[in-house]
């Protein structure tokens, strides 16, 4: 056994409450397991148990036992801990601390006090292991996002641990990067035999790759076992809030049991598919050409150099009123410059951007708790009215509204900072949104976010599209693209290389991204149906092929 | 500058690959001579050495204009002194002198100095582990800080903060917080996860650290410090007696 | 790593400096280009660098945090400033003295009124110290000392003193320095018996000196009357700054940031 868990409980200090309560678990040598929970759950807090941080590092209280590779947590120092547990963090910046790839991967055996020469084999051993030979010289700083992290899997394992913890290591990364750093994680446990904890919080990308599914709430362990468990007690982790699978809405949609494998349900799912194309169902038209009306801004022949040496050129660019408009790719694409571009935070070096008169911008930066910096979550809305003196009794209405619109009214008085991630995006959002800005973007608000908070997000978006709102939505995450997006851009390496009617464009996008598209579209496109992206779709084509059968009375 | 923490960029010259500890014995040879000399003569002669590093180097060129720059305004302080008779137009010669021959050395030493090399010169010199560390650490981390910092700004640009001259005299308060408040916040967040990893690697462990690449005197270390140690006596010693000569021959035909 | 501070000290230390170096940096970027005033980069720094190692300060609890962080910007300074020799003694200076003072207090940094007046002393003595080298470095003839330079020609003595010592010798420079200063002494204390009013001579002889030349950072030409000035203003500038800071810091407590 690798390890094993027994009636753990813990509290942090100063809390009244335990946020593990006794947590069993048992984790083979070489297995592979993904944890997952939304956020708070205390997936964090197990993850901390294993290598000895808690309690060694946060204090606390801790009832129970956890053994790793034989050795009791609880008892051994952290430092030597890290010989047996190896452990990658959420932030890929954060976790490293010196200059270089190489010093930084021999940072640990060095701390160690290993051998000259060991430390030398180790380095040698840990990055080729990731692939990540080429960037031994490389400066951290100058590293991106999915390379800081395998760089930071490579520094857990020069100390040659039989186990390694990742604490949701992806949720900075987009799909291609993740991809990548999940595959490697495959080979490090196929190849060398690692045992691998991965805790997220998503689970469609990883429950394939994985051996077990673990999945907690509340401190507790509910399930575990198989990953055909992510779709066969889809309704259980959806209690729970956690992401349901794509191929478990699409087969609700299709009025078709989820209670089956992965597997199983695509069989099914396509199986039905096919039958709806035969039938020639009309789907029923979504024209985004609905009386638009005029372009609140144009992009024409815009070009701007941002980070890295890459170009953004964009030719030609519009955005109409009350729409909602996806930007998709990769990092270093160039999609927050051109968000930057639109908002007016920068101006192109060539081209222009021109603006309807007095066009009110506004935008949610990824990492939005910049933007917050008053004494309440009153003050944050109420900041930019105050400051163009608008009237006391105005100033509380508007804000109060806004609060309401997104959920916030109770937390009006508590500091901005003291919230969780998914309350403080939406505060950085209200206070945009009491502005009554007439474009507002959305920069990655996914990131971090859990399921349930998207879930918020998408009906917030919807809302302000009905009140006439243009909303452009920066992501990487083509699943939440495709539940609220109209129209769609797709950039890559500066270039614009697909834009119009989302539907359309979701049909393109791997060829143009690398990125897989959402499980909707790789279906239908198998049985050669068009114009569906979501689940949502699905339904209605449905509906529509039944209503056929049976046309309605009028 | 910013972005790149360290002046230094790898040339890979002699003057790049000495040992820095070598190099700050020049620093500090060249500061202390430049307080001792007295002569003009002497002060010219003492210029040679950090413009030759820098030469040699091959940093003349990122330094000329900073270097000119200096040269500009002396040359007018001069032109000042001169007509207003302030002090003596030759002390004040001497002194630029002095200033500048300690700007050289210092600018040969920062472009030819790699942090991660500069921090294990500091550890060699006995410097406390707890020191090196954390300056490594701060230097790792000005880049991340310099790009949220901007992120920042933009981020306030967009709720119509304005943090220009006109929104400093406006509202400072105002400014400041949304400045220095989530800057604190990302550091905490960011001093928390730090913490955490550091201890996952093994920075508590009571062991002797070791170390991949060592640091050792080569044959030009020897050397470079020999020829520092060379010019340093020689010029205190012919400094009061052999070099005035000029003072007094600028003093005689000038009246300076 | 034995060490005096904790590991999570340690880092909250580092990253205040980064902080500092930013903050300042950017500050005496923007004096720069506003001014050629001698000693105006200090006064723009003085603020805001005070908030936040007031703000690191309180974190950190300990006394010699101060030190620990002005040692490591000194070292920074070292390696990233052609100053090299200039820049750490001066950060020093200011950051043991500040811990002195709450040394001396017999507190830590957790008290707010010991860590504002830590600040401002760091902010004074800094100056004082970075002002007063270039004397020490450079110059060989001081013009303009005002009348004050008999209030604190004890400063001056000791920083002549220090030079001798330091240098082990009397050498040209140090001579010129001191019999320029007898002579304005001179000077200063006649004046008044001609009948010059006081604040008349103490002003023009300031003003003198006022060359304001800024080569690389360095000052050129000071009086001991403008050093004080300014380091007074740093100093009243530092306190200030270690108050916002201060009251930023007991907020972010409250929000739950702080430990």
């Amino acid at each position: 056994m690798s390890i094993v868990v027994r009636d753990l409980s813990y509290r942090y200090p100063y809390s009244e409450r335990d946020v593990i309560q006794g947590v069993d678990l048992r984790v083979d040598r070489e297995e592979f397991v993904l944890l997952v929970g939304r956020s708070g759950c205390g997936k964090t807090t197990l993850a901390r148990c294993l290598n000895g941080l808690i309690p060694h590092v946060f204090q606390g209280e801790l009832r129970g036992s956890v053994l790793v590779d034989g050795v009791s947590v609880a008892e051994t120092p952290v430092y030597e801990l890290a010989k047996h547990v190896g452990m990658v963090f959420q932030n890929p910046d954060t976790q490293l601390c010196t200059l270089t790839v190489e010093e930084e991967v021999a940072f640990g055996p060095e701390n160690l006090g290993v051998e000259r020469g060991e430390i030398e084999r180790r380095v040698n051993w840990a990055l080729s292991s990731l692939g990540i030979q080429g960037l031994r010289r490389r400066a951290t700083f100058s590293l991106s996002d999915g390379e800081k992290q395998k760089v930071a899997v490579a520094s857990a394992l020069s100390m040659l641990p039989s186990i390694l913890v990742l604490d949701e290591p992806t949720a900075n990364l987009d799909p291609r990067a993740s991809r990548m750093l999940v595959d490697a994680l495959r080979t490090l446990r196929d190849e060398y035999g690692t045992t691998i904890v991965l805790v997220e919080h998503r689970v469609e990308r990883f429950a394939e790759v994985v051996d077990r599914v673990v999945v907690m709430a509340s401190g507790r362990i509910i399930e575990s076992g198989s990953p055909d468990i992510v779709t066969r007690e889809a309704e259980v982790l959806e209690r729970l809030s956690v992401q349901t699978p794509e191929i478990v809405e699409v087969c609700r949609a299709l009025g078709l049991t989820s209670k089956r494998s992965p597997e199983e349900l695509r069989r099914l799912a396509l199986e039905k598919l096919a039958r709806l194309k035969e039938g020639e169902a009309k789907f029923p038209t979504h024209s985004t050409e609905r009386g638009k009306g005029e372009p609140i801004l144009e992009v024409r022949d815009a070009v701007y150099d941002y980070g890295g040496g890459f170009t953004l050129r964009v030719n030609e660019l519009e955005l109409y009123r009350g729409e909602v408009v996806s930007i998709v790719g990769g990092n270093g694409s160039g999609k927050t410059t051109l968000a930057k571009l639109l908002v007016g935070l920068i101006k192109p070096k060539r081209g222009r951007v021109e603006r309807a008169k007095n066009l009110k911008l506004g935008m949610v930066f990824q990492n939005f708790e910049v933007q917050l910096f008053n004494k309440s979550v009153f003050n944050e809305v109420a900041f930019q009215l105050r400051r163009r003196k608008a009237s006391p009794e105005e100033t509380r209405r508007r804000v109060n509204k806004v609060l309401d619109l997104m959920g916030l009214r109770n937390q009006a008085e508590r500091h901005p900072h003291s919230l969780s991630q998914g309350e403080k995006q939406r505060v950085t959002l209200a206070s945009l949104i009491a502005e009554k800005p007439d474009v507002l973007v959305l920069d990655e608000p996914t990131t971090g976010q859990d399921w349930y908070h998207l879930g918020l997000l998408v009906d917030a978006v919807e809302r302000l599209r009905k009140r006439g709102v243009t909303v452009v939505l920066i992501t990487h995450d083509l699943r939440f693209a495709a539940r609220t997006a109209e129209r769609t851009v797709i950039l890559n390496n500066g270039e614009i290389v697909e834009v119009g009617d989302a539907r359309k464009a979701f049909y393109n996008v791997e060829e143009k991204t690398g990125f897989e598209p959402p499980e909707t579209v790789k279906l239908s496109k198998k049985v050669g149906l068009k114009n569906l992206i979501r689940p949502e779709d699905i339904r209605e084509l449905l509906e529509a092929h039944q209503n056929q059968k049976s046309p309605l009375m009028a | 500058m910013l972005r790149r923490v360290g002046l230094s960029l790898d040339e890979g010259t002699v003057i790049h690959r000495l040992d820095p500890r070598v190099k700050l014995f020049a620093v500090v040879a060249v500061s202390v001579l430049s307080v001792l000399l007295s002569s003009l003569a002497s002060i010219l002669l003492l210029l040679a050495l950090p413009v030759a590093v820098l030469v040699a180097a091959r940093c003349l060129g990122r330094a000329s204009i900073l270097l000119l720059l200096f040269l500009a305004f002396s040359a007018a302080g001069m032109v000042v002194v001169y007509v207003t008779g302030i002090m003596s137009t030759l002390e004040f010669a001497k002194f630029f002198g002095r200033v500048f021959s300690v700007v050289c050395i210092g600018l040969a030493f920062s472009y030819s100095t790699s942090p991660s090399r500069f921090a294990k010169a500091l550890e060699k010199l006995r410097f406390p582990r707890s020191v090196v560390f954390t300056l490594t650490l701060t230097l790792r981390f000005i880049p991340v800080f310099m790009d949220e910092a901007r992120d920042l700004m933009d981020s306030l640009k967009v709720r119509g903060v304005d943090l220009g001259l006109k929104g400093i005299l406006t509202s400072p308060r105002m400014v400041f917080r949304a400045l220095v408040i989530p800057l604190m916040i990302r550091l905490t967040k960011t001093a928390d996860d730090l913490a955490s990893a550091l201890e996952a690697r093994g920075v508590g462990a009571p062991v002797k650290r070791t170390s991949l690449h060592e640091l050792r005197f080569s044959r030009a270390d020897v050397l470079f410090a020999a020829l520092v140690l060379f010019s340093f006596v020689s010029l205190f010693l012919l400094d009061s007696s052999y070099f005035s000569w000029l003072d007094v021959a600028l003093f005689w035909r000038f009246m300076i | 790593m034995k060490s005096y501070f904790t590991t999570r000290e340690l880092v909250y230390l580092a990253l205040i400096t980064v902080l500092l170096y930013i903050v300042s940096f950017v500050a005496i970027m923007s004096a720069s280009l506003v001014t050629a005033f001698p000693g105006s980069k200090s006064i723009a720094s003085a603020f805001f660098t005070a908030i936040i190692l007031a703000l690191g300060c309180m974190w950190v609890r300990k006394i010699g945090a101060m030190s620990f962080i002005m040692l490591l910007w000194g070292l920074i300074s070292a390696l990233l400033f052609p100053a090299v020799p200039i820049l750490l003694p001066t950060t020093l200076s200011g950051g043991i003295a500040a811990d002195l003072l709450v040394a001396l207090l017999k507190t830590d940094y957790s008290n707010e009124k010991a860590t504002t007046l830590a600040c401002g002393v760091r902010s004074g003595i800094s100056t004082v110290v970075a002002l007063s080298l270039v004397l020490i470095f450079g110059s060989s003839s001081l013009r303009g000392a005002s009348l004050f330079f008999r209030v604190f020609d004890a400063l001056i003595h000791v920083q002549l003193l220090t030079n001798i010592l330091a240098l082990g010798g009397v050498s040209e420079p140090t001579l010129g320095l001191m019999s320029q200063l007898l002579i304005l002494g001179a000077l200063g204390a006649l004046m008044p018996n001609l009948g010059v009013a006081p604040w008349i001579v103490e002003f023009s002889m300031s003003m003198l000196g006022l060359v304001g030349f800024q080569s690389a950072g360095l000052e050129v030409i000071l009086t001991p009357s403008l050093i004080l000035g300014v380091s007074a203003v740093c100093a009243v500038l530092g306190t200030i700054g270690g108050y916002v800071g201060v009251r930023i810091g007991r907020e972010l407590k409250l929000a739950g940031v702080y430990k």
